[in-house]
C-alpha cells in the first residue's frame, strides 16, 4: 500500500478531490522526484487495489486526463478491483467489483502470477487487510504539514510491528518511509 | 511561555506532553519539532496533535535513519 500521509497520521483528501476540510494539502509538495516515484511505483504494479471513497474520487478524475509520460494511460489502463458494500456496479475501465469476503478475495488476487497489487489511499481497506495481515509493504510519503483533523492512517485496534526498508528525503520537504511487513 | 522564550539562555525542550504541544501549535510557540517514528503500529493510545486550530505546515530540516528502524524528522516552523 502506499499513502500519502501528513505529519500527524491524516491521510485524508490528499489530491482535493473529496472537496473536505484541508483537502489538496500534498499538493504545495508536489515535485518531479515525486513524480518519478509515483511513476516507478504505478509501473511496477500490475493490478490496483481500492476502496469505494477512493475509487471514486480517481473514477471521476482519471479518465479525463492525459500527460505526456503515460502516467495516466495506465492508471486507465490497469486492472481494478475495487471493493465495497453499496456500489452494484463499476464505470471505469477494467474496473471490477470485490464483495462478500473481502479477506479471501485478495488472499485469492496475492496468489496470481505477476508484478505488485498497489493499493493508494483507500483507508478503510487497508483495516480490514491489516487485520487479516494481508499487507506485505508499507510506503509512507510523510508531508511537513500538520492537519489536526481528518481520517487517520491506521484505525483504533490495528497493530503491525514493521522493518523500515528505506528512508528518502525529498527536496520538497517529503519523505518517504518504506517498512516490509 | 512567551516570556520566558525571551529570557536568554539555551533552548527550551518540551519532551512529549502531546496537550501542551497541541497548545502551544495553536499559540505558535514552537520553533523546532524532533519525531522519532518507530517501526510501529499501536492502534490506540493518544495521537500526536489534537484540537488545532489551523493546518501548520513545517519546515523539514533533517531526516536521520537508525539501525534499529527508528527515523528522526527534525523539523522547524514556517511561519505561514
Amino acid at each position: 500500500m502506499s499513502e500519502f500521509v501528513s505529519l500527524d497520521g491524516v491521510i485524508e483528501d490528499p489530491g482535493g478531490s473529496e472537496k473536505s476540510k484541508h483537502g489538496g494539502w500534498t499538493m504545495p509538495y508536489w515535485s518531479d522526484e515525486i513524480g518519478k516515484f509515483k511513476f516507478d511505483e504505478l509501473f511496477g504494479s500490475d493490478t490496483l487495489l481500492l476502496g469505494r471513497v477512493t475509487y471514486q474520487g480517481f473514477a471521476d478524475a482519471w479518465p479525463s486526463r492525459t500527460d505526456e509520460q503515460g502516467f495516466a494511460q495506465r492508471m486507465n489502463g490497469l486492472p481494478k478491483y475495487v471493493v465495497s458494500t453499496t456500489l452494484d456496479e463499476v464505470e471505469w475501465n477494467n474496473s471490477r467489483l470485490i464483495k462478500g469476503d473481502v479477506a479471501k478475495e485478495v488472499s485469492k488476487l496475492k496468489q496470481q502470477p505477476g508484478r505488485d497489487i498497489l493499493i493508494a489511499g483507500s483507508g478503510e481497506l487497508v483495516h480490514e487487510l491489516m487485520k487479516h495481515d494481508l499487507i506485505d509493504e508499507y510506503r509512507l510519503l510523510v508531508y511537513p504539514v500538520v492537519l489536526g483533523s481528518g481520517k487517520r492512517l491506521f484505525a483504533e485496534g490495528t497493530k503491525a510491528n514493521l522493518k523500515l526498508l528505506e528512508a528518502r528525503t525529498f527536496a520538497s520537504g517529503v519523505v518517504l518511509l518504506r517498512y516490509q511487513h | 511561555m512567551a516570556k520566558l522564550k525571551e529570557q536568554p539562555g539555551k533552548n527550551l525542550i518540551l519532551f512529549a506532553s502531546p496537550n501542551l504541544a497541541s497548545t502551544f501549535m495553536n499559540l505558535d510557540l514552537i520553533d523546532e519539532y524532533r519525531f522519532n517514528v518507530n517501526p510501529i503500529v499501536l492502534g490506540r493510545g493518544k495521537a500526536l496533535f489534537t484540537d488545532l486550530r489551523s493546518l501548520n505546515k513545517l519546515k523539514l530540516l533533517e531526516s536521520k535513519t537508525y539501525k534499529t528502524g527508528v527515523v528522526k524528522l527534525h523539523y522547524s516552523r514556517t511561519g505561514e
